[in-house]
């Protein structure tokens, strides 16, 4: 079974573009389940799959992002009520931008040390 | 996040220091004014603040009602200096009264400048809270690398 997931894993390096993370993603997760079903399983499935959930995240990250640039747009047109909110805002968006390019990192990093692995 | 929290309430702090500031303004702006919509001088104005719960969605209003050691700053009015106007004698001034005397503000002009530095250091130390508050978060995503 756990040779079946690595052949998948290698044929996903095959296809070698970086829009393969998310089925890559999907695969290391399904690793453990397929080893030994985990009790936790019930609530995995209600919180949705991982993919689910960076896709959730990003859109926060996005909606923040249109936030901060909807409010710099009414400062310059002199419509903001405080130059601070505006601040907050941006701010806002620069913090979860950040945590995203961490979280980015970390997931890319568990990427390439299954990709070290030898077969 | 329990960081924009803090952000957020510093944010409300610089939003009332402003409000102050508009007052100040408004004080000294009308430092001479003698007469008003509501007739008579101008009276100086005080913004009175009151701390309350940081809420933006459901569950930060249940976080806290459930304990509430965080706490915001809003600007619940402005108001009105109860002391009397200044009695000024100048006979020529066409809103003097009968026995020759204009009432002026009771706005004190170094009270007023006393106010405007606070309201601009209690500015600077919300921002300074704000950033303070920020760079912790940036420190914190720095763990692990």
């Amino acid at each position: 079974m756990s040779n079946m997931t690595i052949g998948s894993i290698k044929s996903s390096l095959n296809s070698g573009d970086v829009g393969s993370l998310m089925e890559h993603n999907r695969l290391v997760r399904d690793l453990p389940e397929a080893v030994a079903p985990s009790p936790t399983t019930t609530e995995t499935s209600s919180t949705g799959t991982f993919a689910e959930m960076l896709s959730k995240g990003m859109e926060k990250v996005n909606q923040a992002q249109t936030d901060a640039d909807h409010a710099i747009k009414e400062a310059a047109a002199g419509r903001d009520k405080n130059l601070h909110e505006t601040m907050l805002l941006i701010e806002k968006a620069d913090m979860t931008y950040k945590f995203a390019m961490q979280v980015r990192n970390k997931i890319l990093d568990a990427y390439r040390e299954v990709m070290k692995m030898q077969v | 996040m329990d960081f924009f929290t803090s952000m957020r309430i510093s944010a409300s702090g610089m939003t009332a220091q402003q409000t102050r500031m508009n007052t100040v303004s408004s004080n000294l702006a009308n430092a001479e004014t003698t007469e008003t919509e509501e007739g008579g001088a101008y009276r100086r104005r005080d913004p009175i603040f009151t701390a309350t719960a940081d809420r933006e969605t459901f569950g930060e209003i249940l976080t806290n009602e459930m304990d509430s050691h965080a706490q915001g700053v809003l600007v619940t009015e402005i108001e009105e200096d109860k002391k009397p106007p200044r009695m000024v004698y100048n006979p020529k001034h066409p809103h003097a009264n009968k026995e020759g005397y204009v009432a002026m503000p009771n706005v004190n002009s170094v009270e007023e400048m006393a106010n405007m530095i606070t309201a601009s250091r209690s500015y600077e130390a919300n921002v300074t809270a704000l950033n303070a508050a920020k760079s912790m978060a940036i420190k914190a995503l720095e763990i692990g690398k």
